[in-house]
C-alpha cells in the first residue's frame, strides 16, 4: 500500500469497519483538480466482502480550508446527493457518511467514481462537440426535470430553509444580506437587485417550490465521450423557482467564451427546452428564465466578491480566491447588458 | 432601510477591527485605488511577469496554477499602471458621490434624484469598464 497523507491513517479501518469486508486495501489516493469550496479525492482500492465488494475506485469528498456562507456542509450534501440518487438523477452512487471529525479531521463522504470530463474549458473548446452538444444539452434537461421532480414533502431534506413567500423574493433578500456582509459596496448588483424587486410580478412563482441544484452548470456536470455520466456538487442545492436553474445553466457568465450556444456553452436551448418539458410535462416559464439570468449574474458576481474576501481578510491565502474579484466586473457586465435587452423587448426565453 | 453593510462598518469600534475592515476595502478589486503611479514599481512588476511568461509558465508542470499566476501578473501590472482609480473617479463624478460605498448605499436605499437616477446607468457602465480595463481590457 502507497503511503498516504497522514490524515487518512485511519480511514483504511474506518471503511473496513463501516463495510464489513474481509479485506480492504487503499493502494492510492490522490487530490482531484478543482475544488475551491471543497476538495475530492480519488481512492483506489481492493476490496473483498462487504458492502463495497469489488470497488476499485472510490472517491471521498470533505471540506477545503474554507467554504462559502451558503454552501451546505458534508452531511447535509450527502442527503441531497441520497435524494437524488433515489430519484433516478445521473449522480455518483453514495455509499457512506462520516459526519465527526474522528476519522481525517474533517466531515467526508464516499461515493463512486464516476468517469468522465468536468473542466468546463475542455467541455466548451472540444473539436467533438458539435457533434454531440444538442444531445448532450438534451441528456443536461432530462437530469435536471428529474431533480426538480423533487418536493418539499421529502422528509430527508427538511433540513432545507423554505423561506419568504417564494423563491424570487427570498433571493433578492438573501442577495441583500449577503451584500451587507462584504467590505465595499456593489452599486451595479444593488441596481439590478432593484430592478428585479421592480419586476417581481413578471418573473415570480407562485407554484409550490422545488428541490433545485442551484450550481447546474458547466463544470459541475461529467462528460464522458460526450455522454453526461454525473451531476456533480450538490453543496448549494435548495427549494426554489425551476427556472433558477434554468436561468444559472443558461447564464452568460457559464458559456466559457462560447456565447451563442445558450445552454452552458455546449448547444442551443432548443433541445434542451424539449427534453425538460417531456421529463416534467410541464412548460419552461421562459420570461421567467430571463429573469433568473439576471439573478445568475448577481449572484455569481456576490460569490466573486465573498471569496476575494476570504483571501484579503487573510482567511485563505488563495490566488484563485484573490483573483475571484477580478471576474465580478464581466457579470456586472452582463447584468446591465440583460437589463438593457429585456427592457427593450427581447423575445422570451434564454438571452 | 440602511445597508447593514454600511451600518456595521460605522458600528465597528475597535480600532484594530475597523483597520482591517478598510484595509480590506482599499485592497480590494473594486475599491478603485491604485497603488500609485511608481514608475519604478511598475517597472519591476513588467520585468517579473516577462521573466516569468519567457523563463517559467512554458516549464510549469501545473499550467492551471501558471495560468493564474499569469493572470495575477497582468492585473498588477496594470493596477501599478494607475489608471483605475482615475477612470473610477471620472465615472463617480457624474453620479454625484464620492465613492462606490456610498453610491450603492444610496441605490439601495433609493435615494437618488431624478437625475441621479437618469444618469445612472450610464454611470454604471463607465464604473464596469474602468474594471474591465484591468481585469478584461479586451471587454471593456
Amino acid at each position: 500500500m502507497a503511503a498516504l497523507p497522514p490524515r487518512f491513517k485511519e480511514l483504511a479501518d474506518w471503511l473496513v469497519d463501516q463495510t464489513g469486508a474481509d479485506a480492504l486495501a487503499i493502494d492510492s489516493m490522490h487530490k482531484m483538480a478543482g475544488g475551491a469550496i471543497q476538495e475530492n479525492w480519488q481512492l483506489h482500492v481492493t476490496v473483498r466482502g462487504g458492502t463495497l465488494d469489488g470497488a476499485s475506485r472510490l472517491v471521498l469528498r470533505t471540506d477545503a480550508p474554507s467554504s462559502v456562507g451558503e454552501s451546505h456542509g458534508r452531511a447535509e450534501e450527502y442527503a441531497l446527493l441520497q435524494a437524488a440518487f433515489t430519484a433516478g438523477v445521473a449522480v455518483a452512487t453514495p455509499h457512506l457518511l462520516s459526519s465527526g471529525r474522528d476519522v481525517i479531521g474533517t466531515p467526508f463522504f464516499i461515493m463512486d467514481h464516476r468517469p468522465g470530463q468536468a473542466q468546463a474549458r475542455k467541455i466548451v473548446r472540444d473539436p467533438a462537440l458539435p457533434d454531440y452538444g444538442d444531445a448532450l444539452a438534451a441528456a443536461l434537461g432530462r437530469e435536471m426535470a428529474r431533480i426538480h421532480s423533487i418536493g418539499t414533502s421529502d422528509g430527508s431534506l427538511s433540513f432545507l430553509p423554505l423561506s419568504g413567500d417564494n423563491a424570487a423574493e427570498a433571493q433578492i433578500a438573501d442577495s441583500r444580506a449577503a451584500l451587507d456582509a462584504l467590505d465595499s459596496g456593489q452599486p451595479v448588483t444593488e441596481y439590478a437587485l432593484n430592478w428585479l424587486e421592480d419586476r417581481l410580478d413578471e418573473w415570480r412563482c407562485d407554484r409550490p417550490r422545488v428541490l433545485c441544484h442551484r450550481d447546474f452548470r458547466t463544470g459541475n456536470y461529467l462528460v464522458d465521450k460526450g455522454r453526461l455520466t454525473a451531476v456533480l456538487d450538490w453543496e448549494f442545492a435548495g427549494w426554489s423557482d425551476p427556472a433558477e436553474d434554468i436561468g444559472w445553466l443558461c447564464a452568460r457568465c457559464w458559456r466559457f467564451g462560447n456565447d451563442d450556444r445558450t445552454v452552458g456553452g455546449i448547444a442551443g436551448f432548443e433541445a434542451f427546452r424539449k427534453a425538460y418539458e417531456a421529463e416534467t410535462g410541464t412548460v419552461i416559464d421562459l420570461r421567467a428564465v430571463m429573469y433568473w439570468q439576471v439573478i445568475a449574474e448577481t449572484r455569481w458576481a456576490i460569490i466573486s466578491r465573498q471569496q476575494e474576501q476570504r483571501a484579503l481578510s487573510g482567511g485563505e491565502t488563495s490566488l484563485e480566491l484573490a483573483l475571484s474579484g477580478y471576474l465580478t466586473a464581466e457579470m456586472e457586465r452582463n447584468m446591465l447588458a440583460l437589463i438593457t435587452e429585456i427592457e427593450a423587448g427581447a423575445a422570451e426565453g434564454p438571452l | 432601510m440602511v445597508s447593514g453593510r454600511k451600518a456595521d462598518r460605522s458600528m465597528k469600534t475597535d480600532g484594530d477591527k475597523t483597520h482591517h475592515a478598510e484595509m480590506v476595502s482599499d485592497s480590494g478589486s473594486n475599491s478603485g485605488s491604485d497603488f500609485g503611479s511608481d514608475p519604478g514599481a511598475a517597472a519591476l512588476v513588467s520585468a517579473v511577469r516577462a521573466e516569468f511568461e519567457t523563463n517559467i509558465r512554458g516549464a510549469a508542470d501545473n499550467r492551471y496554477s501558471a495560468a493564474m499566476i499569469a493572470r495575477g501578473l497582468l492585473i498588477l501590472e496594470r493596477r501599478v499602471a494607475g489608471t483605475l482609480h482615475t477612470e473610477t473617479r471620472q465615472a463617480l463624478a457624474a453620479s454625484g458621490f464620492d465613492d462606490v460605498d456610498t453610491l450603492a448605499l444610496a441605490i439601495r436605499n433609493r435615494t437618488l434624484t431624478a437625475d441621479q437616477q437618469t444618469a445612472l446607468p450610464r454611470v454604471l457602465a463607465a464604473l464596469v469598464a474602468a474594471q474591465l480595463s484591468v481585469s478584461a481590457p479586451d471587454q471593456s
